[in-house]
């Protein structure tokens, strides 16, 4: 194996991500992602610099803004209709702002 | 074998039917997530292409007022608040949609195992996975619960399972379907595809889904579709790019593509052909699309949405991990932007070639159904399922995979036109399927 991932980058990755990875899991990931990475070396012989990017794909379209002007979207009731925890038609959310110490 | 033709419903009663049929044999394979028995309404007034024709709806696509589980527990009591596009046209046909198919979760698999809710079995042998991820659409058709059916593509999804249950897959252009209402996975590879067990049938389904869509920019193409031309040969040609098929194909597979070459060489130009990067399409894809996939699932952050991210299966949470590996800062270059550049290039072999061929062709799977179970642990082998479809949805291109005889050693052949050449491989298609058969 020519990648090796150690679990800090794991334990890193997943807190980047918002996933928790419990303890038994992380060697799993090491195992799976060392044999993936692996596999994506095939393309260390590219040289990508000769290559031009630019617009998407397969459109060759570029950013596309719609109109700055009202259009019909959904309805406060159905904004709401899937949330299990709002009040007052807001929604209530986790805390996300922590002190160092707690 | 079910057709549009001859699956019209023509009465409350024959609706009620089956709906009773599906219940009591799809006992057998689990195809359907769930039955629309409360909102599908039979109506003889209903006028269009598909009046009264039973069609079933992979559940990663919204169908106002009725759950949408994407196959995940994040979901599974997320009721859709508004119709998608396609659902739109599709009923504005006359379509009777009767209820949504099992998939891998937020279609990330190549068996439907992946399934929160339990995996689908293949209907040619329920021992052996269906494909996936549309492997509950595939078997709607399979099965003969209905004559047309709708997946997502992202890197293989509709042909894949197509080829494995012995029907007909069909992914067109990147764009010519729109996206809107679709659950995302990779947004700059989705696309909507079609199910069935006659061409002409994914033809009529094709004509009333596609067009642009104000809601889905990447749907609006109208201008690009000019560029898109078509080889002129007398003889319409294939061609093989055999120095890639060959790794990895299993020997049933490869005996039975040697069959299909031969029969088509009696009436069409075989030509071998070079495509220099085509080899490194399954690196770029598992680079590109977990990319895309952990962007298009930070929106599973618990408010919006109900569960959270932690709720997930093992399949996700793996590919949001590795996509945001090989996107963080450090990696980006050595593996995201590096296969960007890739991708570019491996779609600008692929137009060097349709100056020489029409059509490219080659297995659609690598190998025939496995057993449930056998791969599930192992994720890089399950990679490997999607090898001949992903450069496909790289490209952005049109593909449809057509099935030799249908029996559990059924193999799918899959046609690739250059873009926008939609119509005319639909058309030709017509004829593969004659040939092919019978093999």
């Amino acid at each position: 194996m020519k990648n090796v991932i150690d679990i800090d980058t794991i334990e890193k990755i997943g807190k980047l991500s918002g996933i928790e990875i419990v303890e038994g899991e992380k060697e799993k990931y090491l195992k799976h992602f060392a044999e993936i990475l692996d596999y994506f070396s095939a393309l260390d012989d590219i040289d990508e610099k000769t290559v031009s990017s630019g617009n998407h794909m397969v459109t060759n379209l570029k950013d596309i803004t719609r109109v700055d002007k009202d259009e019909e979207s959904l309805t406060n009731d159905q904004v709401f209709l899937n949330h299990k925890k709002c009040l007052n038609k807001h929604f209530k959310v986790e805390r996300i702002l922590y002190n160092e110490d707690n | 074998m079910k057709t549009i033709e001859n699956s019209k419903i023509n009465s409350d009663q024959e609706l009620k039917d089956l709906f009773q049929l599906i219940e009591k044999e799809d006992s057998q394979y689990h195809s359907f997530l769930s039955l629309h028995k409360n909102y599908a309404r039979f109506d003889e007034n209903r006028q269009g292409k598909l009046a009264n024709v039973p069609i079933a709806i992979k559940d990663n696509i919204c169908v106002e007022n009725t759950i949408v589980t994407a196959g995940s527990k994040v979901l599974e009591d997320f009721t859709s608040p508004y119709d998608a596009t396609i659902i739109e046209k599709l009923q504005n046909a006359g379509a009777i949609i009767v209820g949504k198919t099992n998939l891998d979760e937020f279609a990330m698999g190549s068996s439907t195992e992946n399934s929160a809710f339990g995996p689908t079995n293949n209907p040619l042998d329920t021992s052996l996975v269906p494909g996936g991820s549309s492997g509950g659409s595939a078997v709607t058709v399979s099965a003969n619960f209905v004559p047309v059916a709708i997946g997502t593509d992202t890197g293989g999804s509709v042909r894949h399972p197509a080829s494995m249950c012995g029907v007909i897959g069909f992914k067109p252009t990147y764009g010519e379907i729109s996206r809107y209402g679709v659950i995302a996975m990779g947004s700059s590879l989705d696309q909507i595809g079609i199910f069935g067990n006659r061409v002409g049938d994914i033809e009529t389904v094709f004509n009333v889904i596609r067009g642009s869509d104000p809601k889905d920019s990447t749907s609006q193409i109208e201008k690009s579709k000019k560029s898109a031309k078509m080889h002129n040969s007398e003889k319409i040609s294939l061609g093989i790019p055999y120095h890639f098929i060959q790794k990895g194909l299993s020997v049933e597979v490869k005996e039975k593509f040697e069959m299909v070459v031969e029969k088509l060489r009696e009436k069409y130009e075989i030509v071998d052909i070079s495509l220099p990067h085509i080899d490194y399409s399954l690196a770029v894809y598992y680079i590109i699309m977990p990319v895309e996939v952990a962007s298009n699932m930070a929106r599973y952050d618990g408010v919006r949405y109900g569960k959270n991210k932690n709720s997930l299966g093992d399949e996700v949470k793996r590919r949001i991990i590795l996509g945001t590996y090989t996107s963080s800062a450090g990696y980006a270059d050595k593996y995201y932007h590096r296969a960007q550049a890739v991708r570019k290039l491996i779609l600008e072999d692929f137009k060097k070639v349709y100056s020489q061929v029409d059509y490219i062709m080659m297995p659609t799977s690598p190998v025939l159904p496995w057993k449930i179970g056998e791969k599930i642990n192992d994720p890089m082998s399950m990679y490997l399922m999607d090898i001949f479809t992903v450069p496909v949805n790289l490209a952005g291109l049109p593909a449809i995979s057509i099935p030799t005889k249908r029996d559990p050693l059924s193999v799918g052949i899959q046609f690739i036109a250059n873009q926008f050449n939609d119509d005319s491989l639909l058309k030709d298609s017509k004829e593969f399927l004659e040939i092919i058969k019978n093999i």
